[in-house]
């Protein structure tokens, strides 16, 4: 019944978590234009019947919320882009993304993507995904008191930017559903699980019709027919200790502190601050990283990059505070 | 005849032995099992002694236990393509329910890498048993066998040269850079390096008698110039421009596409050309390696050249007299000095009296140092040591050498 539910509202646009307490009358309830009855009829649900826990509930909208667009903001390779009844097509920097487009990165290639935008507040969910990732999109929403985006993850792993203003980023994938209202979050499709780090705001799992939160700083799994795993504390990054914050990078050559229990790290090169434009991530298992070659776009100012934990149980910490590197060579 | 097919792990292995596991089948006329295992020690780089234990029934002696001295010895040294060639003889006993059973097994065993992976080998082994009856029994053993010891290098094929792009024009006298573009920085490497815009470059230039400089500018590809004067200074145009940066160490000649190029005193090629393919080489401190290198437009890309290696060059005991092989081996590093120098260290294992043994570690750094002499180095290149530091290790092949250690490390 879920899953017919679920195919028949393939290209709708807002929707809503059912989380643990919710009934249709309560999420009617803060909605001005729309009430409990309006949400039984779309979801087909009986008088007085209650969705489930987990349950993807599609909300009525009016004329008004007029369809959102997603673009690309950021990519570093290639990738493809797959529009409803339309063959795919090479990924574009600015590309518009309509609900039910897919879009997919390729080998190491990484996208910047921005999903349901408020004009009024500034707001904006942005998504960054990482190289091999694909995502569709569900659907994008913007009303008076909230936006939402809803994405289904195909495979890979992306990660939602920390959100200035409230903005509800659903995550579906086989496995269950990871749900934040503020961002800051990744999700990443296993062999048999979808892992959720909470890194900068909590956010909500659901499987099997049970939910479970996920304050800041720990990390949740779920499987495909099952409850969430317990939660894990993500660990702490690694301190930076060369190249000098700021020098210009002459020897390829990076160094952090060790961590206490961390199986590896992630470092990630980006030529933007706030690391929506990546252009390298790679995965090492000492304290340093000396690799053979290293291949960077040239930055209009200049890169930074940062490093995160990796657990035993493959959970990816918070990263440590970027770090500027500078042109070895002058590029004006 | 017996003939017996067995599989045998080795769980350790050392540069001094292993110790391996093993089982088989017997399969002749009425069939045979058995199971064992031995332990080796390498007395020298060619020879190992193995003591084997096996169990089992084998038709024609029942029951029993075998013990079995064997030696090995290695006729080649190990290869990287085909592995090693061992002949294997032993001398032992079987106590068997009938009593006495084999005395002896002579034969071979090859040991070739196993295919996609760098530590396991497949060991194919033949025999041939004696017994107190004179009758012959052909073994055959074939496993995998865990080799902890790495596998010489690959060779890289010498890369086909690239047409040549550098241009250094000879530079009149006077004391700035002339140019017509407005843009331009130069690069002050060692002891200054610092990039700085030409008016600032021209001011420092004409407080120094002779500068090399590297110049750049937007859309241009880098141009390097030793200045002692008013230089007319070309820039090529180049409508996207790479960078490329490669950490090389000190004392190593660099060519980039076949040109001499100037790498600043810390051992750092920057430079700016056309995206393309590029070949940077890097000879010096003992080691020559191509970097085939694909330069991407508005891309930075980093690359570094091998460390130095240090060269441990083995004697017999009680001797200072270099092999022909660690006399070609000296050659080849000689060869590729570079700008640097090398440090020769002698060393000496503690059996015996320790004056003595010290005299002897200094007679092998002067062999050591008189090799690389022979084979061209200035004699003003070659550090040598002759009072040996006591070494803390049990690795003969570290305590009978001459240590050569160039001085260009880059870090």
């Amino acid at each position: 019944m879920m899953v017919l539910t679920l195919l028949s509202l393939a290209f709708a646009n807002d929707f809503r978590v059912v989380g643990e307490g919710d009934t249709v009358e309560s999420i009617a309830e803060p909605m001005a234009d729309v009430d409990a009855a309006m949400i039984r009829a779309l979801n087909k649900l009986e008088d007085g019947e209650q969705p489930i826990i987990g349950m993807l509930l599609q909300l009525p909208e009016l004329d008004e919320h007029a369809h959102q667009t997603g673009y690309v903001i950021a990519l570093t390779g290639t990738g493809t882009l797959t529009e409803p009844s339309a063959a795919a097509s090479p990924l574009a920097l600015g590309a518009e993304l309509p609900a039910g487009s897919t879009v997919c990165t390729g080998t190491g290639s990484f996208a910047t993507i921005r999903l349901a935008a408020d004009g009024a507040t500034g707001g904006h969910d942005d998504v960054s995904l990482l190289d091999d990732t694909c995502v569709s999109i569900r659907g994008l929403s913007t009303r008076p008191t909230s936006r939402s985006t809803t994405l289904d993850l195909g495979q890979g792993s992306l990660s939602v930017r920390a959100a200035e203003s409230l903005g509800r980023m659903n995550i579906v994938t086989r496995d269950g559903i990871t749900t934040g209202e503020l961002g800051g979050f990744r999700v990443t499709l296993e062999e048999e699980a979808s892992r959720t780090e909470a890194l900068y705001a909590p956010v909500a799992i659901l499987g099997a019709q049970t939910e479970r939160e996920v304050p800041a700083g720990f990390g949740g799994r779920v499987s495909k027919g099952e409850k969430p795993t317990e939660l894990t504390p993500l660990l702490p990054p690694g301190k930076p200790i060369r190249p000098a914050n700021g020098s210009p990078l002459r020897r390829h050559d990076f160094a952090w502190t060790a961590v206490d229990r961390a199986l590896g790290f992630r470092i990630e090169f980006s030529t933007a601050p706030d690391f929506s434009e990546l252009v390298v991530v790679e995965e090492i298992g000492a304290v340093s990283w000396k690799p053979d070659f290293l291949a960077l776009p040239q930055p209009a100012r200049a890169w930074w990059w940062r490093i995160s934990s990796i657990d035993r149980l493959g959970y990816v910490g918070i990263p440590s505070d970027e770090q500027q590197i500078n042109e070895p060579l002058p590029t004006h | 005849m017996l003939a017996l097919l067995a599989i045998s792990t080795v769980l350790a292995a050392t540069p001094h032995g292993d110790l391996h596991v093993g089982s088989g089948v017997g399969a002749d006329g009425s069939g045979g099992v058995s199971a064992g295992g031995s332990v080796g020690v390498r007395v020298h780089p060619r020879v190992r002694i193995d003591l084997r234990g096996d169990a089992g029934l084998l038709p024609q002696y029942g029951a029993g236990v075998l013990l079995r001295p064997e030696i090995r010895y290695s006729p080649t040294e190990p290869r990287a393509d085909w592995g090693r060639f061992d002949l294997v003889g032993g001398l032992g006993g079987r106590a068997t329910t009938t009593g006495l059973g084999e005395v002896g097994f002579l034969g071979g065993a090859l040991q070739v890498p196993f295919p996609g992976s760098r530590s396991w080998d497949l060991r194919v082994e033949g025999g041939y048993l004696f017994d107190h009856t004179g009758l012959g029994a052909a073994t055959l053993s074939l496993g995998p066998v865990f080799d902890v010891r790495r596998r010489a290098p690959e060779v890289l094929p010498e890369p086909e040269p690239e047409p040549v792009i550098a241009v250094v024009p000879d530079p009149p006298p006077g004391s700035s850079i002339v140019t017509d573009l407005t843009d331009v920085e130069v690069w002050f490497p060692h002891p200054i390096c610092r990039w700085m815009p030409l008016d600032q470059a021209n001011e420092l230039l004409a407080t120094m008698d002779e500068a090399d400089v590297q110049a750049v500018a937007p859309g241009h590809r880098s141009a390097w110039l030793n200045v002692r004067g008013a230089t007319p200074l070309e820039l090529q145009a180049v409508s996207k421009v790479g960078s490329l940066v490669v950490v090389t160490a000190l004392g190593d000649q660099v060519e980039f596409n076949g040109h001499t190029v100037s790498v600043n005193e810390d051992g750092v090629l920057l430079l700016a050309t056309e995206p393309g393919s590029v070949v940077v080489d890097i000879v010096g401190n003992g080691r020559r390696q191509s970097l085939d290198l694909i330069v991407a437009p508005e891309m930075t890309t980093w690359a570094r050249a091998s460390e130095p290696q240090t060269l441990h060059v083995t004697f017999p005991a009680d001797s200072a007299v270099l092999s022909s092989r660690g006399r070609q081996r000296i050659r080849e590093i000689a060869e590729a000095i570079g700008d640097a120098r090398f440090k020769v260290e002698g060393s000496y294992s503690p059996e015996g009296n320790e004056e003595e043994n010290r005299a002897l570690a200094a007679d092998r750094a002067r062999a050591g140092q008189q090799a690389l002499i022979e084979a061209g180095v200035p004699e003003e290149r070659v550090e040598v040591i002759l009072e040996p530091k006591k070494i803390e290790s049990t690795d003969w092949r570290v305590l009978r050498a001459a240590v050569i250690t160039p001085s260009g490390l880059s870090q």
